[in-house]
């Protein structure tokens, strides 16, 4: 009874496949739980919080709807620190991107000691961060500071530059540490990337009559091109989150020129106290970052299909 | 079936360790009663570790738990936040004077007034120090530990050489300071710095305004801080950075330690600082002490106003054990330890008890310029007694943010037309 068994063998598979699915949703369950725990109901009380007017301490809290979002939008100093936010992710991470191309590419090389020289460029990524704003700080000095002294031996300057006191610097002076603290992480992505490229490519193009610019433009930066833009958008999420290197070499000064996004969060929440401003103000840049999680993520699974 | 026994198991084990912390820890019989305290830390670890014994010995005598944080003050603000929110409080707090009252209009510092009123019959406070800690309708909400003012260091070498006497007003001050410069060489007359949430700076600035006739609020409780007294005082200051180019270019955005950094260096013939630096100095760097000289702070045409910077404790009221840290309170404040723990620590901090500055130890040269300061002392929200709003003002580094614009080139009297009606906004929320 050949229809019958087929109806019987569709029948089990169906059975076998929705048994499959409700193991699979009782194995997830609990990591569900978690997380809709410790993210997600923390991201609705933040929500419902910037919409009050809630401060540390004040048992009573009045809602209060858009109105600390209408007023952070008009404060002068959260405009500018938006603008500046988009600045500094904007150029660091293109630092970041180029440099770590080339120091992938470096890294790459069949040179002797290879293996210390990637340790040596990945460092600045494995330091803790108060270690690596400690060392810049010194070398920003205008006291004993390493790097006006050597511009001053070379001539290249005659007075001490105010590298964190000048609105103009300051920017570029966080943006520089961010590059160097981040440029790793790309050069690390773009290595594993440069790794599966066949040598035979390379072989091919030089019989073709490939030069050097011509095998990195054709046969590398196709090959790594998806692993670069998936890896400049995780460092942009990151970048416009970051606060510890500009809170702790120019805590947003001078005259807000360094003020980002998440310093003028930290201002908001634990010098003036006002939680629901604070939180609003950080709220304001989720937009953003949940398109370029999107992305990420869409990128991540169509990768592994 | 193995699978799925497996799989129920792996399943049993997340459930339970993610839900582990929820667990109440089990209550032991034989636990002792715990106090929690939280204390700034000095920057000299004499104080630091004399605060500790004092509290073991505490522990000791009355069969508890003392268990003390020493928290650098940059760090208190975020800790504060997150253990009002959490509910995880200490039972015994640190706290400026400032942030005392901020809390306190919150609803959310202890009344200490009998602790205060215990204390002072047995070894009565400075009777100048009590309007700091106490709330318009006579509540106490802070116990005085301990005072420290900032107190002009000046490079007496450098004096010397120059033919300079130590500046006792804000005009000898700069004069001193331009004749001091060196550009060339890298030394400056004058270590005031400004920066985002500088602290020392907020002190500072408030010396010279109060000192040449600015006042916070008039005699309405109205904010005053826009005057022609306020407009010619900023534009001293900028003149100090941008004409006369007396400060290190640096200087724009110092936080806390900047200046302690550039005198120590020998960058700056004269800054402004509190005791603990002078603590330091005679440490580290003997010869330094040695040509290191202390005056009071420069009078101006309205004389000498010095804002006093008072720390001590307070008591959350949603603390644990509130009890326990009344009568640690009160055992940090009895004399004899008292006076050693401050002795000792001279001339960081000053003493809030009568009949200590007659001591010896405040008798030295250097160390006179700081407790001779404390008649002068001036606090938040002058000319009026002190009220949160001042705090708030503080706290958010109002004035430093102001003057930081200032001394970068923006234009005096619109900056403090700005802080006008940014005060005023903090006035109008009390």
């Amino acid at each position: 009874m050949k229809l019958g068994n087929t109806s019987l063998a569709k029948h089990n598979t169906k059975g076998i496949r929705q048994t499959e699915k409700r193991l699979a949703f009782i194995l997830i369950a609990p990591a569900v739980l978690y997380l809709i725990l410790v993210m997600g109901l923390p991201l609705l009380w933040a929500v419902y919080t910037s919409l009050t007017d809630k401060v540390i301490g004040a048992s009573e809290v009045n809602f209060i709807g858009l109105a600390n979002y209408i007023d952070i939008i008009q404060d002068p100093v959260f405009q500018k620190a938006l603008l500046n936010t988009f600045i500094f992710a904007f150029f660091a991470v293109l630092g970041k991107v180029v440099f770590g191309v080339i120091m992938s590419l470096t890294m790459n090389q069949p040179l002797r000691g290879r293996g210390g020289i990637r340790v040596a460029m990945i460092l600045p990524w494995t330091i803790p961060t108060i270690v690596s704003v400690f060392a810049w700080q010194w070398i920003y000095s205008d006291v004993g500071g390493a790097l006006n002294r050597i511009l001053m031996v070379l001539h290249i300057t005659d007075h001490q530059i105010g590298w964190l006191s000048t609105t103009n610097m300051a920017m570029f002076s966080v943006i520089l540490v961010n590059v160097w603290r981040g440029t790793p992480f790309i050069a690390i992505s773009v290595l594993a990337g440069l790794q599966n490229i066949s040598p035979d490519l390379y072989e091919a193009a030089s019989l073709d009559g490939a030069n050097v610019i011509q095998r990195f433009l054709y046969v590398t930066l196709p090959s790594v091109k998806n692993v670069i833009i998936l890896a400049a958008f995780v460092t942009t999420i990151w970048t416009l989150n970051d606060f510890e290197i500009v809170w702790l070499m120019t805590r947003g000064g001078p005259s807000h020129a360094t003020e980002l996004v998440s310093t003028y969060s930290y201002i908001q929440g634990f010098m003036n106290s006002d939680i629901a401003r604070s939180i609003a103000a950080s709220l304001i840049l989720v937009p953003i970052l949940v398109i370029l999680v999107h992305y990420v993520t869409k990128s991540s699974l169509a990768e592994e299909e | 079936m193995k699978k799925r026994i497996i799989s129920g198991i792996l399943c049993a084990m997340m459930g339970i360790t993610a839900f582990a912390g929820f667990g109440a820890a089990e209550v032991k019989a034989d636990d002792k009663e715990k106090i929690v305290v939280w204390m700034k830390k000095d920057l000299t670890d004499v104080a630091n570790n004399m605060f500790k014994e004092r509290c073991e010995q505490f522990a000791e005598e009355n069969d508890v738990e003392v268990d003390v944080e020493v928290i650098a003050y940059e760090d208190f603000y975020t800790k504060w936040a997150a253990a009002i929110e959490s509910g995880n409080l200490p039972d015994l707090s640190y706290f400026g004077y400032q942030e005392m009252g901020q809390y306190y209009n919150q609803g959310i510092l202890e009344d200490l007034t009998d602790v205060y009123n215990e204390i002072n019959e047995a070894t009565p406070f400075e009777e100048s120090l009590k309007t700091a800690v106490t709330s318009e309708d006579g509540v106490v909400y802070g116990i005085p530990g301990w005072a420290s003012v900032q107190v002009l260091y000046y490079r007496t070498d450098m004096f010397e050489e120059a033919g300079l006497d130590a500046p006792e007003t804000w005009d000898d001050f700069r004069e001193a300071a331009i004749a001091l410069t060196d550009e060339k060489n890298g030394i400056y007359g004058a270590g005031i710095g400004y920066g985002a949430s500088n602290s020392d700076a907020e002190w500072l600035t408030r010396a010279m305004l109060w000192s040449n006739g600015s006042v916070d609020v008039d005699d309405q409780g109205k904010v005053a801080i826009d005057s022609e007294e306020t407009i010619n005082t900023a534009q001293y200051i900028q003149d100090l950075f941008l004409k006369d180019k007396v400060t290190p270019p640096t200087a724009v955005n110092w936080d806390d330690s900047g200046n302690n950094k550039a005198y120590l260096s020998g960058q700056c013939a004269m800054i402004f600082n509190v005791g603990s630096l002078l603590n330091t100095i005679k440490t580290d760097d003997p010869e330094l002490y040695e040509n290191t000289g202390i005056a009071m702070m420069p009078a101006g045409s309205n004389g000498s106003k010095v804002p006093g910077i008072l720390d001590g404790y307070g008591i959350f009221t949603e603390a644990n054990n509130k009890e326990g840290a009344k009568e640690l309170i009160k055992y940090l404040l009895e004399k004899d330890w008292y006076t050693e723990w401050v002795n000792e620590t001279a001339p960081f901090k000053i003493p809030v008890l009568q009949g200590m500055k007659e001591d010896e130890v405040w008798q030295d040269e250097r160390n006179k310029p700081f407790i001779d300061s404390v008649e002068n002392f001036t606090f938040l929200g002058y000319p009026n007694t002190y009220t949160p709003a001042a705090s708030e003002v503080f706290n958010s580094r109002l004035l430093s943010n102001c003057f930081t614009n200032i001394v970068s080139g923006s234009d005096p009297a619109e900056e403090i037309a700005a802080l006008q009606t940014q005060m005023q906004e903090v006035y109008d929320k009390e």
